[in-house]
């Protein structure tokens, strides 16, 4: 071929310069309409292989980026799943109340999976099928009984009891990647025949027989538009309109309009028809929620029903398809008569070309829209728990498997107990007067098992940016005393009832200064027993007993219990660690309270349960990981203390909220000038803590208890709270202390606390009061508590 | 006249309890009973060990234990899983997790000191394998 081409060149040049020659020698004698022929030829043939190479450029193009948009789905982000089983602490309103949440409808008989029917002490529940981490479960029919506000009984539909039962878990949110196109993809054969009759009436009705481009339609409807003299039909094919959404910009030229014909006429050469329809109903873009746009009718329909798709009656699926010639325009929600009125359009054209009767048309035009109310904003419902989702994933992911493969992410979430706590901060600190805007975090956990079940990262719950719960990092301020308190406990020297230093101290420091703490009413005064410096958050007592067994030792407590991001091991604590002048996040804070309520076993916190592929098969578990960290009669001592803390001490004042039936632990924690008002508290199965403060750093003026205890309380009053429990450790015995002194005494003496101490230990006796240690108990409130706690060591 | 005193005399008492115990103890807590949802999963957990899943074993206790949250049974089972799986670590604090739970019944302390003896020798660690070997002893004596 080459040796022809410069063969022909060269005979080309040889003829050339003979004709120029002969025109250079002879008269002008030449032959313009030869040469102006061989030219068009040549320039003929460089178009034809421009256009060759065009078209196999642009079949490259289609191509590729079908096979990438096929493959393009954001990891799903899922909630826990509502365990059902006789004994659960579930109501009939709180079940109701997680079925809605899911999109649940409610009927008289429950004939479809996704949905309920109630009577007055029972539902009847259709589940719907869902593939989970450890495997897809079908559709199942249930009967809940309910008795004394939990399940007492559940039975299928054979009216057998059911041991165990799970709802599907609520979807909460995708990992987007940096476009924010967000979908649920519909799997082959999960477009419902209603949804794709409606489509091709209105937007393509010759989809299965055109090659790609419909002729006929262009030419209609430039018939059409050119008759009323504006824009009323559109010519383009679904092919086209897939084609168009595979570029993002938006110009309507020749040109593009040439290219896109060319587009749609390769694509449609290459995949079938049911492929193309099936990438189409996944593409196509139908509103804007935000920052987020939806595209393709799976999270179309999530957004405006709340359901899937597979559950939608033809009223509905006619409005998704309303959207797609206008998805602002036909809006439902801003837009409800417009939207109307377009969707009884489609039902019109789709029963004149006969996919649906007229009685069938008739009665969903009837339908109202039937959306839902406002849907969550933005890609997550809850972006402060996404956040801890992201970061957990962060180290064994890369992120375009994140944001790209489907993969299916199962979290520990609890949509119910993060909303309440994101309530709870954002009504207390509304009610709070303060001398700037305040602002607050929250992070709630289980006390066993090291779940996060909730993350408040702001005032704003939606707000996406700043996480305070995760990224802040604020003085601990008194949190830290309990920490401080075990190591002391742990290093042999002390107990709950140990006498302590109360006196002044100024301690030299490196380059002349000298720190002098205080506590926080200035006094300072006679040597105080240890769970009363820790109860009442004495600082100087904390002072001295952290210059006794070394500030490092409180740092390295503090690291094992899992401040493991904010503190060094071992070496460089200064004495100022005792008042808590360390800077930790919330969440970090959480881990080291969970450690204390878990006994002193130190259980990684996690968000994440487990990440399962697109097609289900498991990738990673995270399982249940335990440490321990501390000695169980030391941490049963502190816990003790922490309970004293909300009794009599700086915690009190739940009392009123939570009643006096109710006992649980806490610790206030106040730092510098008022700077940060913390709390940390749990129940016998709930912990939360809780952060408040300025961004910043200006004083607001509270306390722990008037600040972040305020929160704390409001949030666990909308939780029904189980007291804590303290487990027995061996080695300790219970024993009555005198409050003021610490020293051994009786009820009969005066004023009294019970505690854990140490069987060994050897603690002097209240002068002048009767110590009857093994004395039968004496009748009253009292005796009975003691009988109470005595039974919780006999177990 | 000896009435009125006695009754004074018993409602300083009363008040003298209340000054000494600020707070009412809480009800009695409800009886344990035990749940047919943690022992299907414990059986279905079995069973998974049996066929060799030792993943989906541990999966399906730790369902249990979101059920049942201070079970020293399920948390034993759990160490049992991780001593099979060569998880040496976790499995003996996962048993150590169990006798804290357990302290009301010295079987379940035995066995579980018992398991931690094993993960010990199975880890190198022959001396301590012996101090939880005679700790297990200790219990099953009592």
């Amino acid at each position: 071929m080459a040796t022809k081409r410069t063969g022909k060149k060269r005979g080309h040049a040889a003829k050339k310069s003979a004709r120029k020659s002969k025109a250079r020698r002879g008269a002008k004698r030449a032959q313009p309409s030869f040469t102006l022929k061989r030219i068009l030829a040549g320039v003929a043939l460089l178009a034809l292989t421009a256009s060759i190479l065009a078209v196999f450029w642009i079949d490259r193009a289609v191509v590729r980026e079908f096979e990438a948009r096929r493959y393009d789905t954001p990891a799903r982000v899922f909630a826990q799943a509502v365990e059902l089983y006789a004994g659960a602490p579930l109501d009939q309103p709180g079940l109701v109340d997680r079925l809605r949440r899911l999109g649940y409808a409610q009927t008289a008989a429950a004939a479809l999976p996704g949905s309920f029917s109630a009577s007055n002490d029972s539902l009847q529940i259709h589940t719907r099928p869902f593939v989970f981490w450890d495997g897809p479960r079908p559709a199942e029919r249930m009967r809940v009984v309910f008795a004394d506000a939990r399940i007492d009984g559940l039975y299928g539909s054979d009216g057998g009891a059911i041991a165990l039962a799970r709802l599907d878990p609520q979807l909460v949110g995708s990992l987007l990647a940096a476009n924010r196109e967000d979908r649920i993809l519909l799997g082959n054969g999960e477009l419902p025949p209603a949804l794709r009759d409606a489509l091709l009436a209105s937007e393509d009705r010759r989809f299965f027989e055109h090659a790609g481009v419909d002729w006929t339609a262009i030419l209609r409807a430039a018939w059409v538009n050119f008759r009323a003299g504006e824009i009323r039909q559109g010519g383009s094919t679904l092919t086209q309109q897939l084609v168009k959404s595979f570029f993002l910009s938006n110009e309507r030229t020749y040109r593009r309009k040439a290219v896109e014909v060319v587009m749609a006429l390769i694509l449609d050469a290459r995949y079938d028809k049911a492929t193309l329809l099936h990438a189409y109903s996944n593409e196509v873009y139908l509103g804007q929620d935000g920052s987020r746009s939806i595209h393709g009718f799976g999270l179309a329909s999530h957004f405006l029903f709340g359901r899937p798709v597979s559950e939608l009656e033809l009223h509905q699926l006619t409005l998704l398809v309303a959207l797609v010639r206008g998805p602002s325009l036909y809006a439902p929600r801003r837009h409800p008569e417009r939207a109307t009125e377009r969707r009884n359009l489609i039902l019109r054209l789709m029963m004149e070309q006969g996919f649906v009767d007229k009685p069938q048309a008739l009665r969903a035009m009837e339908q109202p829209l039937d959306v839902t109310g406002t849907p969550a904003r933005g890609s997550s419902y809850f972006p402060a728990y996404m956040d801890l989702v992201r970061e957990q994933l962060r180290q064994g992911y890369a992120p375009q498997q994140l944001t790209r493969e489907g993969l299916r992410i199962f979290t520990a979430l609890d949509p119910v107990l993060q909303s309440a706590a994101e309530r709870s901060l954002a009504a207390a600190l509304d009610g709070m007067e303060a001398s700037a805007p305040l602002q607050g975090a929250v992070v709630v956990t289980g006390t066993d098992g090291g779940e996060v079940l909730a993350v408040v990262g702001g005032r704003d719950g939606a707000y996406v940016g700043f996480n305070r719960a995760l990224d802040a990092r604020r003085p601990m301020g008194s949190l830290i005393k309990p920490v401080l308190y075990l190591a002391a406990i742990e290093s042999g020297g002390y107990h709950l009832a140990s006498a302590l230093d109360n006196a002044s101290i100024a301690l030299p420091l490196p380059g002349g200064r000298v720190w002098e703490p205080h506590n926080f009413d200035g006094t300072s005064g006679p040597p105080l027993p240890l769970f009363r410096a820790l109860s009442e958050s004495i600082n100087l007592p904390a002072v001295h007993t952290a210059l006794d067994i070394g500030p490092d030792r409180v740092a390295e407590k503090l690291w094992q219990l899992g401040a493991r991001q904010s503190v060094k091991r071992r070496t460089g604590a200064y004495p100022s660690i005792a008042l808590g002048a360390v800077d930790v996040s919330v969440l970090e804070v959480a881990q080291v309270y969970n450690t204390l309520a878990n006994g002193g076993f130190y259980t990684p916190l996690r968000a994440v349960r487990a990440v399962v592929d697109a097609n289900g098969m498991p990738l990673e578990r995270f399982g249940l990981q335990l440490e321990a960290v501390a000695d169980g009669g030391a941490a049963l001592q502190i816990n003790a203390a922490l309970v004293t803390t909300m009794q009599s001490g700086t915690g009190k004042s739940v009392r009123a909220r939570l009643g006096e039936h109710t006992v649980v632990a806490g610790k206030t924690g106040t730092s510098n000038d008022f700077r940060d008002s913390w709390f940390a508290g749990f129940s016998d199965d709930l912990l939360a803590v809780v952060w408040v403060g300025n961004d910043d750093n200006r004083s607001t003026g509270l306390t722990g208890a008037s600040g972040a205890l305020n929160v704390w309380s409001r949030f666990m009053q909308t939780q029904s709270l189980h007291s804590v429990q303290l487990l027995p450790a061996a080695g300790l015995a219970m024993r009555w202390i005198d409050t003021s002194t610490g020293q051994l005494s009786d009820p009969a003496c005066g004023a009294v606390v019970e505690l854990p101490l140490p069987r060994e230990a050897s603690i002097a006796a209240l002068p002048g009061c009767d110590v009857r240690a093994d004395a039968p108990p004496r009748e009253g409130v009292a005796s009975r508590t003691l009988r109470w706690l005595k039974d919780r060591f006999r177990r | 006249m000896t009435r009125l005193l006695s009754v004074t005399i018993v409602a300083c008492f009363g008040l003298a309890a209340c000054a000494t115990d600020p707070v009412a103890p809480p009800p009695p807590p409800q009886p344990h009973v035990p749940s047919m949802a943690v022992g299907s999963l414990l059986d279905a957990a079995r069973s998974a060990r049996e066929a060799g899943d030792l993943e989906g074993a541990a999966a399906g206790v730790e369902r249990a234990l979101r059920i049942e949250r201070r079970s020293a049974p399920l948390f034993l089972e759990l160490a049992r899983i991780r001593l099979e799986q060569g998880d040496f670590g976790q499995s003996e604090a996962l048993s150590l997790k169990a006798a804290s739970l357990a302290s009301g019944s010295h079987a379940l302390v035995a066995e579980a000191w018992t398991t931690i003896s094993q993960a010990r020798e199975a880890s190198g660690d022959s001396a301590g394998a012996l101090e939880a070997w005679q700790k297990a002893d200790e219990f099953r004596a009592r």
